[in-house]
């Protein structure tokens, strides 16, 4: 072939492809919301107050957590039980306000999702004992709300292996 | 080049790397949608189960549907229905494809165009029931609605509504049923059909009753035929079926016998005369003489010539028969859809009467229905009663053609010319849910909700041991802008005045179905206050009583005459019989807009998405015909082109095709797709039932030089088959 | 809860089995659409299924024997034999495929790579591969069950004996304190099935249906030979 390059060419284009990589890599991760999610909340709910300096149990609002797989995220109505007759009002409140009078749901941005094969279920974990803080940190604490785990398979395994649940694949993953 | 191979190797590995790029999140698994309001019943990722009635076939097994946050998931059988006692069928379960179709109708409509153009255009509700409640106030009289068998609630108002426009109901269904019921009428003087109790037979004698898919009640039938094979401990029993076309039936049976077709009932005549000559009978004194003299009248041998069942065999039968402890004959299937079906039904019932089953365990009982449910007057017809109808539209005494999920365009033979009605109607409306071949012709459509989105009653008329009422109730909110037609017929009836008006005052279907199960409740002697016992039986899916005792049956009829049957063309000509059999996942179409029942191979021959000509191995040789040829199959009044499976369980001289493809709408999976043997029928009926003789028409086929695409599961593409014929299976 | 695991409840662990008796067996496929329903399988359509690309991970095999007028049909139904001893195990490279403590054949989807050794190997072709994306023509997918996975494209699939409901009830007994009761768990063939041909329970507990049925006369493993020790035992029609 008749396409002479000069000795660093290949370099260059290697790590030309790897930047470019990265770059999407960056929007792409964007998008998942795991690193900036907690920012992006349409409404700045804050754990902090509900559920540190006013105490609400979790299971108030996230009522699946005993009785199903997925925990839930509460109902706006949940939120107006206490807020409609709140006469503290603040932008946040007006932004809940809003939404109520709008009719429409808030539209939460997910921090996490476990993938699709992968089957967890809450019900169990909470009559197993475990407590929502034990995997998902101090909420009660928290004014935005990072993760507190990876969530990923590793973590879970550990907890599985140090309480002797099962670890079988098939338990989960079907 | 002067790339060098270790830079070569770097750019194709950064290249790798670089492409492991996944691929982009959805939008909308970034995003977490709660409620608005809570619901009361609905907790995220839990299953809720509303119990109901299946409306698929006309047997009404009760189900429980598993709805999670408002969608339909699983359809299971209810486990207290006595009906169904938990099972269900493949129809059944495939009914979420109903639900859930692409093709389903979504608002009322009109037509835009001319007829048949298939052209529909939206309309409001208002204007829709406007319009047809002004058609039928033009013409008073005028009206017939053809609907597809109701019960209860439903029927009592249709009836009471056409009664006070003077108009004709007909609740007509196609099936190989009718002439089951009219012997059944005609003999033992009993309206509703009795326990057929096979799971406590030892020896069940079939003429072509095809119970395992689509004979009165699959589902309960298979439930009885497991626990006659395998349900009891030391006894096992015996089965034999009688019919020409070895059927999924046929194929559980421990024997198969090829009779000729439309001569069952003689075969009847020649077991009961033997069971009577040998002394076999267990005739009460006043039946002794009187069966006597009618079986002496027939001749084994002719018999014996006519049904091609040596007189050996009959002799065996006839013995095995009447000495085992709990006999049991039942006939239907093709042996009923002949011009003397009537007859053949009636035939076997004597065997019955002959060895004293009636009444007993494992036998014919006759129980009483929960009769005080009040149904409506309408009767059930077949097909020569809408023959009738054709009549009185050519007259010009009828105008206005109603129908409610009834598709005669596609079950009729054009032979019967009911095309014409079509035609001549001045105005036709369609309250089904589906596009389907008739709806298609229609002037107006609103639509009717999808079952699981409907209330309903659903009594049964005889076959349990116990009284059932099934309860229907909405499993998901309605989908699209559809409406209950009952709704629709109490709207109508408020704008008519004076008695129509007065006996049908409910706001909605609902509350007549409430007001219906208050009275009906009261009279069964329930003593709570109706809120209560209306969330009981709505979580039982029903009401159901205690078994009472078999009804004694007074009345023990012959049938009028025992003869072959007739058929439609010319020996010659015509060389073949020909049976359209309702196919096990499609029964006579329904199933057609199904892709779960559209991809379900048959059984018998692995075949999916298609028609097919089933045809005898040796005659298919004889005619060099191999699976796959596309033959013709031609009728005195018609034709049909399908491609061919060798079908060894056929008498040589018999064709059969699968009923329930061909449609010319029905949505994108039924359109367009195969062949309706029915189109291919005289127009000859089982005079006593008013039943169409689809056994009754002969054909003869004619090679077409051409492959056909039928795609059969047990070939792999290169048309090879996996399993050669005729391996002896480990079965 | 008393127990951790809930593989490994008192009493020692489950050994999940069913029964076929093709002496009830009609050929009816109640359990094919059944199935089809319960585990998100794909619609092929048309060419699909000529190409040999169906997916029933519960289908009815059927056998033409004779000649008319002898001709007989007989027809077994073929699900994924959870085999003691399987032939698609040992050769995953990625260990999609293996046997679990309780007794199943489990397939893994997220480890899947696609390679089909197990496919190949397996003697009952009850494996299946997912050739295609799945689609269905919307609204069919809001009848989708959101306890199964959706197998996408390059993924092999087949019967599981409906684990997310042998999961479901472990997860209840567990929360009791308890075992499984016989009949507490039916996978959707099972339930749907009006002869009661199929049977499913732990065949480590003695009197449990399935393990009375294993023992009856007529039972036979199919293609028993090949050694492969399925958890199936099929009875044999009675003549």
């Amino acid at each position: 072939m008749a396409l002479i390059l000069r000795r660093w060419a290949g370099t260059l284009l290697a790590l030309g492809v790897v930047v470019v990589a990265l770059i999407i890599g960056f929007f792409y991760s964007q998008g998942s919301a795991d690193l900036w999610g907690q920012d992006r909340q349409p409404i700045a709910f804050s754990h902090q107050v509900h559920a540190g300096q006013l105490q609400i149990n979790c299971l108030f609002c996230h009522r699946g957590a005993n009785i199903s797989p997925t925990a839930s995220v509460p109902p706006v109505y949940i939120c107006m039980m206490c807020h409609k007759s709140l006469k503290d009002k603040t932008p946040e409140i007006d932004k809940l306000l809003t939404y109520w009078n709008k009719k429409e749901p808030i539209p939460w941005v997910r921090l996490q999702r476990l993938p699709d094969f992968v089957h967890f279920t809450h019900k169990m974990h909470l009559s197993a004992g475990f407590k929502c803080t034990d995997c998902h940190g101090q909420v009660a604490q928290m004014s935005q709300t990072p993760r507190a785990a990876t969530y990923e398979m590793g973590w879970c395994v550990r907890c599985h292996e140090r309480n002797r649940a099962s670890k079988d694949c098939f338990t989960c993953h079907y | 080049m002067d790339l060098k191979r270790r830079d070569f190797l770097k750019v194709i590995g950064a290249t790798a790397a670089g492409s492991l790029l996944p691929g982009c999140a959805n939008v909308e698994t970034r995003k977490l949608i709660p409620y608005l309001l809570p619901d009361d019943e609905i907790v995220p990722g839990v299953a809720n189960w509303y119990a109901s009635v299946c409306r698929e076939c006309e047997a009404g097994c009760g189900i429980i549907v598993r709805v999670m946050e408002g969608r339909a998931k699983k359809i299971e059988g209810n486990p207290t229905h006595p009906l169904n006692q938990g099972k269900l069928c493949a129809m059944g379960q495939a009914s979420l494809q109903g639900l859930y179709n692409p093709d389903r109708i979504r608002g009322p409509l009109q037509r835009d165009g001319k007829r048949g153009e298939g052209k529909f255009k939206p309309i409001s509700w208002d204007d829709g029931i406007a319009r047809w409640v002004s058609e039928l106030q033009k013409r008073p009289g005028g009206a017939v609605m053809i609907s597809r068998p109701a019960s209860g609630t439903l029927a009592r108002l249709f009836s009471e509504f056409m009664r006070g426009i003077s108009g004709e109901l007909l609740f007509y269904h196609p099936s190989e049923d009718a002439p089951v019921r009219t012997a059944n009428r005609l003999g033992f003087g009993i309206d509703f059909l009795p326990e057929y109790d096979l799971a406590n037979a030892t020896y069940l004698l079939s003429f072509g009753a095809p119970f395992v898919d689509h004979w009165l009640s699959p589902v309960h039938f298979g439930i009885a035929y497991g626990q006659m094979r395998q349900g009891r401990p030391t006894v096992r029993g015996e089965f034999v079926q009688v019919e020409p076309r070895l059927s999924l039936t046929a194929a559980s049976a421990d024997q198969w016998i090829p009779i000729r077709p439309g001569t069952e009932g003689l075969l009847a005549v020649g077991v009961g005369q033997i069971i009577l000559s040998e002394r076999r009978a267990r005739l009460g004194k006043g039946d002794q003489k009187r069966f006597e003299d009618f079986y002496t009248r027939f001749s084994l041998d002719q018999i014996a010539a006519q049904t091609e069942v040596p007189r050996k065999e009959m002799i065996r039968l006839a013995r095995e028969f009447s000495t085992a402890a709990a006999p049991l004959a039942i006939g239907g299937g093709i042996a009923a859809v002949q011009t003397n079906g009537t007859d053949t039904m009636m035939a076997i019932n004597a065997l019955n009467i002959l060895v004293g089953n009636l009444g007993q365990p494992g036998g014919i009982r006759f129980f009483q229905p929960a009769q005080d449910f009040s149904s409506g007057e309408a009767a059930m017809v077949a097909e020569q009663a809408l023959a009738d109808v054709r009549g009185e539209f050519k007259q010009g005494s009828r105008s206005v053609l109603m129908l409610y999920q009834s598709n005669p365009l596609f079950t009729l033979p054009p032979s019967m010319k009911f095309g014409d009605v079509f035609d001549q109607a001045a105005f036709i409306v369609s309250f089904s849910p589906f596009m389907d071949d008739s709806t298609a012709m229609a002037d107006l459509i609103l639509p009717d909700h999808f079952f699981l989105e409907s209330w309903g009653d659903y009594a049964q008329a005889g076959i349990t041991p116990v009284p059932v009422v099934g309860l229907g109730q909405p499993v998901v909110n309605p989908l699209y802008d559809t409406r209950p037609v009952g709704d629709l017929f109490l709207i109508a009836a408020r704008q008519y005045e004076g008695a129509l008006k007065a006996r049908l005052s409910w706001k909605d279907f609902k509350s007549m179905m409430e007001a219906q199960w208050k009275s009906f409740l009261n009279r069964q002697g329930v003593n709570q206050p109706f809120e209560a016992a209306w969330i009981e039986r709505l979580q039982q899916g029903g009401w159901w009583g205690a078994q009472g005792k078999p009804i004694s049956v007074s009345k023990r009829e012959l049938p009028p005459s025992v003869a072959s049957a007739r058929f439609e063309g010319d020996e010659k000509t015509f060389p073949f019989y020909f049976y359209p059999f309702p196919s096990m996942n499609l029964h006579y179409g329904q199933g057609a807009n199904r892709p779960w029942l559209q991809e379900l191979p048959d059984t018998a021959t692995t075949a999916v998405w298609g028609s097919w000509v089933e045809i005898n191995t040796k005659t298919a040789a004889r005619m060099g015909i191999h699976t796959g040829d596309v033959v013709r199959v031609i009728s005195p009044f018609g034709q049909i082109e399908a491609p061919a499976v060798i079908y060894p369980g056929l008498r040589p001289d018999l064709i059969s095709v699968p009923i329930g493809q061909g449609h010319t709408a029905y949505g994108r999976y039924a359109k367009g797709r195969g062949v309706n043997p029915l189109s291919i029928l005289a127009p000859l009926f089982d005079e006593r039932s008013g039943s169409l003789a689809a056994g009754g028409t002969r054909v003869r086929i004619e090679k077409t030089g051409k492959q056909g695409n039928l795609v059969l599961v047990d070939q792999t593409a290169e048309g090879k088959k996996r399993a050669p014929e005729g391996e002896r299976g480990e079965a | 809860m008393n127990y951790t695991d809930q593989n490994a409840p008192p009493g020692g662990p489950y050994q999940w089995g069913m029964a076929v008796d093709l002496d009830r067996c009609t050929g009816c496929e109640a359990c094919v659409v059944a199935c089809h329903a319960e585990n998100n399988i794909r619609i092929s359509g048309e060419e699909e299924v000529a190409e040999g690309r169906q997916i029933n991970w519960i289908r009815i095999e059927r056998y033409w024997e004779g000649e008319y007028p002898n001709a007989k049909l007989k027809f077994m139904p073929v699900l994924c034999q959870h085999c003691g001893n399987a032939p698609c195990e040992p050769v995953c490279p990625v260990y999609a495929a293996y046997h679990t403590p309780d007794g199943l054949n489990a397939q893994v989807y997220n480890r899947c790579v696609g390679v089909r050794y197990c496919g190949n190997n397996c003697p009952y072709s009850v494996r299946y591969f997912n050739w295609f994306e799945p689609h269905w023509d919307e609204p069919l997918n809001a009848q989708l069950n959101p306890d199964v996975t959706v197998r996408s494209v390059g993924v092999m699939e087949k019967c599981t004996f409906c684990v997310q409901r042998i999961r479901a009830a472990q997860q209840t007994a567990q929360e009791e304190n308890r075992r499984v009761r016989d009949g507490e768990i039916t996978p959707a063939c099972v339930q749907s099935c009006p002869t009661e041909a199929l049977v499913f329970g732990d065949r480590n507990d003695p009197d449990s249906r399935v393990a009375k049925l294993m023992k009856n006369d007529r039972g036979f493993k199919l293609l028993g030979s090949l050694g492969t020790n399925p958890a199936i035992t099929y009875l044999r029609r009675e003549k």
